[in-house]
């Protein structure tokens, strides 16, 4: 069951316009105050409206929580806009000081942002494991209660080249992912160009190898039903056949140029002729560009039939810049319309002069629309910023008269809180990247367990094989190995820190790492605390001490973290 | 150090590290407002994320503690472990696992100075942010802005020097002559790092006791202590 097809299409269609006016104001009509452009996406917004419609009007509900790709922040915006989460003061200040951030933000942005986007494939990447920690909450007798929820990522077709994407997907197959959505906006092309032809083919068999569900949503209502028209096969075998250039291309020159195009490939054969001529030329440009992702009651109807809790990639075909006057422009991802450009489109779209803030401008029927808004699950108990009690921290001491390490200090004192029965040690969750044995981290895993959905014996121990490291598998268990991955090891702390506002139920993550290799986690790290996420990590061992180790393992640079080097400021 | 959100830290001794876990716990769960805090001018009150470098050479510990005073001091950043006196030339500031080597060498350095001091310091980061805050808001007019490390380095004679000693890039910890204006000669490691025993990098990297009082004997003024150059010499 799908939620009105026409009052979605209204929410689409105003999304298209106010993200595109957003963007345009901050251009072309506030003052310029530097020298440089201000920005903004117009086109990578355009190729969301439709996704976003559907999925936020028709599917989510207020435990789903979403990463929204960092170009489609005016969508975002102007969603929250028309349901009066969202001023248009900031609007209209979009990028600009104290107004609406230019990519997602929790901690910047007043409107019930999940999480924060921004270095692209770290939104898409922190929503498995967010899934992850929803599942550590909820298997335990304090977190039993959350609800599940969905963690979906809304992420860019480029995204897919960012390692940690691939780095995610084995770890989430380790821990058994669920109740996780990523849904590419499949426009083919990327910041400087189209996207290589048939990468995605490829991409979805690692989809699949890692047992992801892949939907592919290629084409749109239209044409599905042009295709049942008498020719109608034929035009599926073309655009089916279309390399993506010429797609591009062919969109950005419009109705006319289809038409010239289709015939020549394909006008000799009747039946098509008489599709084609059937359609004015705006019928026929809107018909080529109707593709699923464009689609806002395909994808309503995608997202619906989902009947599963296994992790789904949607491939959503969209064209880049759609329903604009720069859809399809290979040079149109920073590009926006220019003011001639605008003027146009705003009367193609029927927006008043004056009317252009007006979130129900357009709307035929405001009443039923507005009752349609507020008849949305997604929205329906407000804002879902979560926030739980404080753990009362026990008396935690520590001296000795012997030699000691600090590595080893840190191992004794975590030993002490896992035999005590403290709330705040019940919260704590441990987390490694395959160093867990060598950060001394060995007598709190044996004693507070790992963690999996499922119970796991450790064959060693059952087998009376002497090992000073029991490795016992349960919902119960506190401590998530890691493979080798540092980018995983931030991630994984950054969701779990943000586990009191997500979900509702406090953790206490502490993560330990070889400190040398904290640097390839840097840009993870700097993202968990650029959304406010709440987390310990323990460097060890580090510095020239770790002497035998020698200069491929021994951190130098670690106390100045964060630390950029100085940038030329004349050139 | 510098990254917003995480509050770092490197412990010398398993003591401050007690201390300093037991302030991140509270730390970690805190989301107030951003005033500043009236010893340190830091934004505590915010609560953050949390960084500990650790290592794991077993160093001689202090004991258990008759002044408790080292407990605020490890979570605001530094303490002195041995105050320096009114006649103090030379103050050694070092930062974790390097603690024995900067101890033995202002002992070394105490035979021949008077009020030497040594500043035990666990948190460059916090150090530094505070200073930045408090210096931030007396030009903004607040003539009561002051940070911890303002206090700590007030009464320091103008003519002290400063060694400074961290097992890490030595940026971390030479801004602190800048605090109260004093000379700094500041000791870590700028080069990759190779194998041997512990001892063979301190002397390489000029982390270990002798290479700081030679530093203390040649680029300081006051009498020179004896012996730092023969121990330089001695083959590993």
């Amino acid at each position: 069951m799908i939620r009105s097809p026409e009052h979605l299409k209204t929410v689409e269609q105003r999304l298209l316009w106010l993200s595109h006016w957003m963007i345009h104001n901050a251009n072309h009509i506030r003052p310029k105050a530097d020298g440089i452009k201000v920005g903004g996406h117009q086109a990578s917004s355009a190729s969301m409206v439709s996704i976003m419609s559907a999925l936020y009007f028709s599917v989510l509900k207020p435990e789903d929580r979403v990463a929204v790709k960092p170009h489609a922040s005016p969508v975002f915006h102007a969603m929250q806009y028309l349901m009066g989460n969202m001023t248009r003061e900031k609007l209209e200040n979009f990028r600009g000081y104290g107004g609406v951030q230019s990519y997602p933000s929790r901690t910047k942005d007043i409107d019930d942002v999940d999480f924060s986007t921004g270095s692209v494939g770290l939104g898409v990447a922190i929503t498995s494991f967010a899934s992850l920690i929803q599942d550590y909450v909820q298997a335990k007798s304090w977190g039993k209660d959350i609800p599940l929820g969905r963690v979906v990522s809304l992420m860019g077709d480029a995204e897919l080249d960012e390692g940690n994407i691939y780095e995610c997907l084995q770890e989430g197959w380790k821990n058994d992912l669920r109740n996780t959505w990523w849904i590419i906006d499949y426009n083919r092309q990327s910041l400087d160009g189209i996207v290589h032809e048939g990468l995605f083919a490829r991409t979805e068999k690692i989809f699949d190898a890692f047992g992801w569900d892949v939907v592919r949503i290629k084409y749109g209502q239209q044409q599905r039903a042009a295709f049942a028209e008498p020719g109608g096969e034929k035009l599926r075998e073309w655009i089916d056949a279309c390399p993506n250039q010429l797609y591009s291309a062919l969109t950005y020159m419009g109705g006319a140029v289809w038409r010239e195009h289709l015939m020549d490939d394909l006008g000799d054969q009747g039946d098509v002729t008489s599709l084609l001529e059937l359609r004015t030329d705006s019928e026929l440009a809107e018909l080529m560009e109707n593709l699923g992702g464009n689609c806002v009651q395909t994808m309503a109807e995608t997202f619906a039939a989902i009947d599963h809790d296994r992790p789904v990639c949607f491939l959503a075909y969209t064209i880049k810049g759609w329903g604009t006057p720069i859809a399809g422009h290979k040079d149109n991802h920073g590009g926006l319309m220019n003011k001639s450009q605008m003027a146009e489109w705003q009367a193609h779209m029927g927006v008043a002069e004056g009317q252009e803030w007006e979130p129900l401008a357009t709307v035929e029927n405001p009443e039923a629309f507005k009752a349609f808004l507020n008849e949305t699950a997604f929205f329906a108990e407000g804002t879902r910023r979560l926030t739980d009690e404080v753990m009362a921290v026990p008396a935690i001491e520590m001296a000795s008269d012997r030699e000691i390490s600090t590595q080893m200090g840190f191992g004794k004192i975590l030993d002490t809180l896992s035999k005590g029965d403290s709330d705040l040690a019940n919260r704590i969750v441990t987390t490694s990247p395959d160093v867990t044995g060598t950060t001394n981290l060995g007598p709190w895993v044996n004693r507070r367990k790992l963690f999996a959905r499922t119970e796991q014996a450790d064959t060693f121990n059952d087998h009376n094989i002497p090992s000073t490291a029991k490795w016992e598998f349960a919902p119960e268990g506190q401590h998530i190995e890691l493979g080798i991955a540092e980018m995983n090891l931030f991630l994984l702390l950054g969701a779990a820190g943000l586990s009191h506002s997500l979900f509702g139920k406090r953790l206490l993550p502490i993560g330990t790492v070889y400190d040398p290799f904290i640097a390839r986690g840097l840009d993870a790290l700097n993202y968990a605390c650029y959304q406010d996420a709440r987390f310990m990590i323990v460097g060890t061992p580090s510095g020239v001490t770790l002497a035998p180790e020698g200069g491929a393992h021994q951190s130098i640079g670690t106390p100045l973290i964060g630390h950029v080097s100085r940038r030329p400021c004349i050139v | 150090m510098s990254q917003d959100g995480l509050a770092s830290f490197e412990p010398a001794f398993v003591d401050e590290l007690a201390v300093i876990m037991g302030w991140a716990f509270d730390y970690m769960q805190r989301d107030g407002e951003g005033d500043p805090d009236e010893r340190t001018w830091l934004r505590d009150e915010t609560g953050g994320s949390v960084y500990l470098r650790l290592t794991t050479n077993p160093i001689e510990q202090p004991g258990k503690r008759v002044d408790d005073a080292f407990r605020q001091g490890a979570i605001d950043g530094a303490y002195w472990l041995r105050k320096p006196g009114p006649n103090c030339s030379v103050v050694v500031a070092f930062q974790g696992a390097v603690a024995p080597e900067a101890i033995a060498a202002a002992g070394m350095v105490g035979e021949n100075r008077r009020d030497v001091g040594v500043l035990a310091v666990t948190s460059a980061d916090r150090l530094n942010a505070g200073w930045s805050a408090a210096q931030r808001d007396r030009a903004r007019g607040n003539t009561n802005a002051t940070s911890h490390i303002e206090t700590l380095l007030s009464d320091l004679p103008s003519s002290c020097s400063i060694v400074t000693v961290i097992d890490g890039h030595p940026a971390t910890l030479s801004w602190l002559g800048a605090v109260a204006g004093h000379k700094t000669i500041p000791h870590g490691v700028e080069h990759f790092g190779q194998t041997g025993s512990i001892m063979d990098l301190y002397r390489h990297f000029r982390l270990d006791r002798h290479s700081i009082v030679q530093s203390i004997n040649e680029l300081t003024v006051g009498r020179r202590t004896q012996g730092a150059e023969l121990h330089s010499l001695v083959p590993t």
